[in-house]
């Protein structure tokens, strides 16, 4: 046996082609086959013989370096135009790769998410600060009426004085003797 | 003028256009009626181009209108493989993978074609990224033989060999990296030209195997073919591997004696031929004889071993050009992958037939890390030691006649499940694509049961004029 299927997942994966394990035991026996038949050519000497890389080796001319015709911008995206759900596939692959590869984006995102979420709780409690302080004024504010009622009332007069004060005979309060000068 | 579709040539329809018998308009009209009420006997086109074919028909009217020379292909109805690429008009491969892929450019071939005043009618089945001898590894189901239809046409160009021979088309073309032209052209009775190696530039041909791959026409006659290869053949500047070698007028040569031309036949291939396509195959070589050809044995002492060099090279080379395909560039893509990684290999492993899996996996094996020398760099060597044979060959003989299949076309589903089976039936093709050099296969005759054999001519690297010479001589003998 020439070749193992593991040797085939190999080539396989060399050559970028997923194969179904059917596929795989099927070419593993095929390509042994091919491959024994191949083993013929070390029957042949070689040695001192060059290898044959091209058929007419002296013909292979290379043209001028100048500029010629070229395909038209147009035609060279028609296919691409021509194709944009696979414009819209390779960004859909495009985005799972980047999720796969985002992670740490996400987390960071998430990060500031929480930030946010903070500075919004932060937010009320600047506005709920803001409220108690309208309170706080208005408590102020009250607190101006309360003082107002309770300021001084005009000083009265020695007469008004003495007309609010108890009047004499009432018992307890002896009567303030009046000094003429 | 009564219009026989099926008989058509290119001399016929010239001689129709520049009677006024018919317009091309009304010709390519006719032609397409004709061929898609034909085709679901057999599948070989994929899709039709009926406004591209009619602007193409209209364009060459008028310049019969104007007095002009409409061009050495005026109003032939062609149809072309579906791994050659056309603008605007879909290009599958026939694989799933490119199911939609409209692409943005003409292949050179099909400029130079539509500028000879060619009228392409419609893309061909075939398999998988031209990968197969059967046309079964189509990803949109597999071509009928119109001479046999529970048979393959063979392949890979099965589609455009059925196509012509079903007379759905004048001519066609194909591609060619181990036979894939000739092959299918001897299952169908009709004539395959893989020209030499660099005659005919890739520009715009889906690449299979880089250093085998060719682009070569189908007919029913081998002038029609001649025509086809002389228009599409020279040096492009976008394609590096296309040879500055001149161009000659292959059919000046045709009708032409072949009295006193030296023939080899390898000997190692006549050991591999067995039961009745062999008794063809040497009726032809009896006939080639008569015509004044001097037959005689020539070594070919390598050919054992260019099966494995082959599928050495051709797999090493298609794991490397069909790395592209990976869901990004072209149309095909995996759903719902949860990775970048997994896209790809979930975009390959759906996108892909069995046979190209079985081809990449085989490539990538040869071309991984301790491998390399083993396979790939020993494959390289055996092939210049198969295109010396070759170079021997013609110190001695001007030509090499030699079978195209070892049987004839063969049931659908009988070799499926055997790809080694499968990749040995190639034996006789492989060898002259390794070398580069010119071939084709010309009708030789049929089995007792009816079913084509071709026979293939080899000469010397850009040498397609005795080919054909010989081949257009044999095919009027």
């Amino acid at each position: 046996m020439k070749i193992s299927e593991q040797d085939v997942r190999q080539v396989a994966e060399l050559a970028d082609l997923k194969l179904s394990g059917a596929e795989v035991s099927r070419l593993r026996a095929e390509l042994d086959g091919i491959l024994a038949h191949v083993e013929k050519l070390n029957e042949v000497d070689t040695s001192g013989v060059e290898p044959m890389a091209q058929v007419l080796v002296a013909q292979a001319l290379a043209r001028e370096d100048k500029v010629a015709q070229a395909l038209a911008y147009e035609d060279k995206v028609a296919q691409a135009l021509a194709c944009e759900d696979k414009v819209a596939q390779a960004l859909a692959c495009e985005d799972k790769v980047a999720q796969a590869l985002a992670c740490e984006d996400k987390v960071a995102q998430a990060l500031a998410c929480e930030d946010k979420v903070a500075q919004a709780l932060a937010c009320e409690d600047k506005v709920a600060q803001a409220l108690a302080c309208e309170d706080k004024v208005a408590q102020a504010l009250a607190c101006e009426d309360t003082l107002r009622d309770d300021a001084p009332l005009p000083p009265l007069g020695n007469q008004a004085a003495l007309a609010n004060a108890p009047q004499p005979g009432a018992g307890y309060f002896k009567v303030p003797k009046v000094i003429e000068r | 003028m009564d219009l026989d579709i099926p008989s058509l040539t290119i001399g016929k329809i010239r001689q129709a256009l520049e009677t006024r018998a018919v317009s091309a308009a009304e010709l390519a009209g006719e032609a397409l009626r004709f061929a898609r009420a034909e085709n679901p006997k057999t599948n070989a086109y994929l899709h039709f181009s009926p406004e591209r074919a009619l602007a193409a028909a209209r364009r060459v009217d008028e310049k019969i209108a104007r007095g002009e020379d409409p061009g050495p292909l005026a109003g032939v109805p062609v149809a072309v493989k579906d791994v050659i690429v056309t603008k605007g008009l879909r290009t599958t491969c026939a694989s799933k993978m490119l199911a939609n892929y409209i692409p943005p450019y003409d292949a050179t071939a099909i400029e130079r074609i539509e500028q000879a005043g060619g009228v392409i009618l419609g893309k061909t089945n075939c398999d998988e990224f031209a990968m197969g001898s059967s046309t079964e590894n189509s990803a949109f189901g597999p071509v009928r033989n119109p001479r046999a239809p529970e048979r393959v046409p063979g392949g890979s160009s099965g589609g455009s060999a059925a196509a012509v021979a079903q007379g759905t088309a004048v001519v066609a073309l194909g591609s060619d990296t181990g036979g894939s032209i000739r092959q299918p052209a001897s299952f169908c009775g009709v004539v395959g030209v893989t020209p030499t190696y660099g005659r005919v530039s890739r520009y715009g041909l889906t690449a299979f195997a880089s250093s085998l791959d060719h682009i070569g026409p189908f007919a029913r006659s081998v002038r029609d073919a001649a025509t086809v290869l002389g228009v599409m053949a020279g040096r492009d500047p976008r394609d590096a591997t296309s040879a500055a070698a001149p161009v000659p007028d292959y059919t000046a040569q045709l009708n032409r004696k072949v009295e006193g031309l030296k023939l080899g036949l390898p000997p190692e291939y006549l050991k591999e031929l067995k039961g009745e396509s062999g008794e063809v195959f040497f009726r032809g070589v009896d006939v080639l004889k008569k015509l004044g050809c001097q037959v005689r044995e020539v070594g070919m002492p390598h050919t054992d071993y260019a099966i494995a060099t082959y599928y050495i090279i051709a797999t090493a080379e298609a794991s490397s050009n069909l790395a592209r395909y990976d869901g990004v560039r072209y149309t095909f893509r995996s759903q719902d992958s949860p990775t970048l990684a997994e896209m790809y290999r979930a975009t390959r492993g759906e996108g892909f037939g069995a046979e190209c899996k079985r081809r990449i996996m085989l490539g990538t094996y040869v071309l991984s890390a301790g491998y390399y020398d083993a396979y790939y760099l020993k494959a390289q060597k055996v092939r210049a030691l198969i295109a010396r044979d070759f170079a021997r060959a013609f110190d001695e003989v001007d030509a090499i006649a030699a079978p195209v299949s070892p049987f004839p076309a063969f049931r659908l589903g009988e070799k499926i499940d055997d790809p080694l089976a499968m990749y040995l039936s190639d034996i006789f093709t492989i060898t002259g694509s390794l070398a580069g050099v010119p071939c084709m296969s010309v009708p030789c005759g049929t089995t007792s049961e009816g079913l084509p054999v071709g026979l293939q001519l080899l000469t010397r690297h850009f040498d397609e004029t005795t080919m054909f010479r010989i081949a257009d001589a044999f095919e009027n003998a």
